[in-house]
């Protein structure tokens, strides 16, 4: 075993010890609890519209993670406080997008679920229409979940699904640090591999958001961990352990297709493995197997728009990567922001985000030469991050492909988990390879900090990493940005008789509004709003969607799902407008209008002489 | 504690969370016995069941209870989208849960080869110290304070306000509402003129505040046979009369529901 020579208690929580000393962690619960409180300032600064609060929100966060880092690259740390370590991070990195919110939903598919939600609540099945982004209807998991504490609570959505994500955030990072303690056999190993993906894209913010993949993620590494246990478990307990990861499995098919897709690729990889290295352990097939039938079952009984929703976006993905690779296209321009000039990346975040990827590379470098020396990659999971942590770096050069960004970004937090221990596995030698003095340990830090700060700079744009107002103060009073006053407005006085809107109003209509609004281009309601003449098929095809009410938003930003939300703040995000026409097109028809608000202007389709 | 006296007061536990989860009044309290029934309580027992006799380690232990939660909670909106998604069918399937898988594992504890007379090994203790309490709780207290803050809403000078301008029409299409509400960052002066197509212009001149909402209910004149009423309502800031700052425009068919 790569980590086998390590002195400390190896890769569980010991049973003998009298007791579960926690070391460090409540001085650094403390800590961490200041970087979510200054992460917090920061956001109150930026939506106040200060400048400039980044380099306050990065102190922040790196008080909350670096502490940490440096503690769990101690020798001295116990297994129990490094899991609690561990927990730790997870959940103070997620309280830093919790301080981020309005506190509503802002990220783009929230607002989707939310409405699923909303619907369980109001026709008490599972399965009800979602008119935004369908698929996501018939995977319920999440939803189903939330229902369970909104119903008993009587909470809102948002408040029961910050829970919810809540608890998959620490189930997600204390199920790696077992899996990585078990495969590794060194819960210090354990402990920094988790610090080590804390630098993937998506972790600061995308899978923390209330959505179906911020809990089947999760879910997806406890099944590998019940895989990883029941191959080190005594014969009596293999079959508890095949219940978990049986019920875990059909909980993430129900939950996440992309996850469930990711999990029987590396059940059935798994199960390979097992056979060319001739295991003698009971190999995982079965799992793999039946894994892939709930897959197929669900896809065919439940999910089958699911190959509608993905297949055009791994076409664009393919053919955007054949078109880049062969110059018949340009490549993407990396840090780009839709938002223009306002959105771009500075300089000094570009090179930490691009010091972070070279970081990873030298990890992976050192980490594939302790793991080849040590023989590790003679067992399957070892041998399994490996081929993961190289795919990273293949899925890292579709970030080059315009269409293809997404999915490599997508594909990245799955296999990141590989890098993660193939990193940890360098880190542990650099640590081991002379005494590891408190230099060697800062430098770690320092490195794990870099990872987590590039990881987030690049997963997400640079305008938007901090709030934007969508709640302001003027005279004493409370006042909300336009589309969402115009959502809650809608919800108090109209009926829902279907809404045709640009991007973000829609979503805003799903929740806070609770109505059922389309946007997009399938069908192709954008073009019905922000064209400025009306055309013939236009109205048809509201009526054929049954959709009473058309919200025309001039604003340009209206159809941007991440910055649409918020109020005008002139150089901070886009400020253009469409042509009048846009809204004047339903004024000549005519037609009755219900709301006018400047930018935001609501007709009713029924409402005509 | 034994193991077998954890699961019933796990069994027990859940009933009585199940019980003011559904029935008390106060949504605190209900979130408090809420929370221990969805995340803990079901995993606990399917845990129990699962692994019946063999001892786990704490953090597995945890680790097992909350995610089993998580997976029960997820598969258990499926089974009860055939019965109804209710308060009541949430509760009682999540205390069912605890209660099966509790009594499972204690079935499989009675029954199980190693005799529960013999002493367990000893499980590892939390050892808080009270300066570590101290620190927890001042952590804990920062956090609180650190979503709060980001629950207040600042002054933004340089956020663009709006003024809103709509019409509903009222009951039985002899009248309209008429509201207009301000999220200027100023107080404001406005005049509101409705036309009836056919009736004289309605004039209301008004002041507001930042967040201040004005709604006026307008009775309008009789209208001719069955065809629908053109009412325009325009907003003008005081000292604008030229151009409408708002207007919308409603056709009000006689004998209309609200």
């Amino acid at each position: 075993m790569v980590f086998a020579v390590e002195t400390e208690q190896g890769p569980g929580l010991s049973r003998d010890s009298p007791r579960l000393d926690l070391g460090w962690t409540a001085p650094l619960a403390l800590t961490a609890a200041v970087g979510v409180l200054i992460c917090s300032v920061a956001n109150a600064f930026a939506r106040a519209g200060s400048e400039p609060t980044e380099v306050v929100f990065w102190l922040g966060v790196l008080l909350i993670a670096a502490p940490m880092f440096y503690r769990l690259s101690s020798s001295k740390a116990t297994a129990g406080e490094r899991l609690a370590l561990v927990a730790l991070l997870g959940l103070a990195l997620f309280g830093v997008k919790v301080v981020r919110d309005a506190p509503i939903f802002t990220f783009s598919d929230e607002f989707v679920h939310a409405y699923n939600v909303h619907q369980i609540e109001v026709h008490h099945h599972l399965f009800h229409e979602n008119p935004i982004i369908a698929v996501t209807a018939r995977y319920p998991g999440l939803e189903g979940a939330t229902s369970a504490l909104t119903m008993l609570t009587g909470m809102s959505t948002y408040a029961a699904g910050t829970i919810i994500v809540a608890v998959a955030r620490v189930v997600f990072v204390a199920a790696l640090f077992l899996l990585f303690a078990r495969v590794g056999n060194s819960s210090r190993a354990a402990a920094l591999g988790v610090a080590a993906y804390t630098g993937t894209s998506n972790f600061l913010y995308w899978n923390v958001q209330f959505s179906y993949e911020s809990l089947a993620l999760p879910l997806f590494v406890f099944v590998l961990l019940a895989v990883a246990e029941r191959d080190a478990a005594w014969p009596t307990s293999r079959r508890a352990w095949a219940v978990v990861i049986v019920l875990g499995s059909a909980a993430v098919v129900i939950t996440h297709h992309i996850t469930s897709y990711a999990l029987v690729v590396s059940l059935v990889a798994l199960a390979v493995l097992y056979r060319v290295l001739k295991v003698k352990r009971p190999n995982p097939w079965p799992f793999a197997a039946a894994a892939a039938a709930m897959c197929a079952a669900w896809l065919v009984v439940a999910a089958h728009q699911t190959v509608g929703y993905l297949w055009p976006v791994i076409r664009g993905a393919i053919e955007s990567t054949l078109e880049t690779a062969s110059g018949g296209a340009p490549p993407r321009t990396l840090f780009h922001s839709s938002a223009g000039k306002v959105g771009g990346t500075p300089l000094p975040a570009r090179a930490i985000a691009l010091l972070a990827v070279g970081l990873l590379a030298v990890g992976l470098l050192v980490g594939l030469r302790r793991i080849w020396r040590e023989r590790t990659w003679r067992e399957p999971f070892p041998l399994l991050f490996v081929i993961a942590a190289l795919g990273f770096f293949g899925a890292l050069a579709l970030r080059f492909a315009p269409a293809a960004w997404e999915t490599g970004n997508r594909a990245g937090e799955f296999l990141f988990l590989g890098l993660a221990f193939v990193v940890a596995a360098a880190a542990i030698w650099f640590l081991r390879s002379r005494e590891s003095t408190v230099r060697r340990r800062a430098m770690v830090a320092a490195a794990l900090s870099v990872l987590l700060v590039g990881g987030a700079i690049s997963g997400w744009p640079w305008d938007i990493q901090l709030s934007k107002p969508l709640a302001i103060t003027a005279a004493g009073s409370k006042i909300e940005s336009e589309p969402v006053a115009f959502a809650r407005w809608a919800r108090r006085h109209l009926p829902d008789d279907g809404f045709a809107a640009t991007q973000a109003d829609a979503r805003l209509l799903l929740e806070p509004g609770g109505l059922r609004a389309m946007t997009g281009s399938s069908p192709d309601i954008e073009s019905v709003i922000s064209r400025p003449y009306l055309e013939d098929w236009h109205l048809p095809l509201l009526r054929e969607n049954h959709l009473r009410f058309v919200v025309v938003d001039d604003r340009a930003v209206a159809s941007d799902t991440l910055r649409g939300y918020f109020f005008t703040v002139p150089g901070e995000l886009e400020t253009s407008v469409l042509p009048p026409g846009v809204t004047d097109k339903f004024r000549r028809l005519p037609l009755g209008s219900l709301w006018d608000s400047g930018h935001i202007v609501a007709f009713d389709t029924e409402n005509r002489p | 504690m034994t193991r077998d006296r954890g699961l019933f007061y796990a069994v027990l536990l859940a009933m009585v969370c199940g019980v003011v989860a559904v029935l008390a009044p106060w949504v605190p309290l209900r979130v408090i016995a809420a929370l221990p029934l969805a995340f803990f309580l079901p995993g606990y027992g399917l845990t129990a069941a699962t692994f019946g006799p063999a001892r786990l380690d704490r953090g597995r232990e945890l680790l097992l209870a909350f995610a089993l939660s998580l997976v029960l909670l997820a598969l258990g909106g499926l089974v009860l989208s055939a019965f109804g998604i209710y308060a009541g069918t949430w509760a009682l399937l999540l205390v069912l849960l605890t209660a099966a898988g509790c009594t499972v594992g204690t079935v499989r504890l009675a029954t199980s080869a190693a005799p529960l007379t013999r002493k367990p090994p000893p499980r590892p203790r939390w050892r808080l110290r009270r300066r570590d309490g101290a620190m927890a709780l001042a952590a804990i207290a920062i956090a609180a304070v650190a979503v709060i803050l980001s629950q207040v809403s600042f002054k933004a000078g340089d956020a663009e306000g709006y003024t809103a301008l709509w019409m509903l029409p009222g009951r039985g299409g002899t009248s309209v509402e008429v509201g207009v509400s301000s999220a200027q960052q100023t107080p404001w002066s406005y005049v509101l003129d409705v036309r009836p197509a056919g009736g004289g212009p309605i004039v209301r001149s008004f002041h507001l505040d930042p967040g201040d909402e004005q709604v006026f209910r307008l009775r309008l004149p009789a209208g001719s046979g069955d065809e629908p009423l053109r009412v325009t309502a325009s907003l003008y800031r005081e000292g604008e009369r030229g151009r409408p700052y708002r207007q919308v425009v409603d056709w009000v068919s006689p004998g209309e529901p609200t």
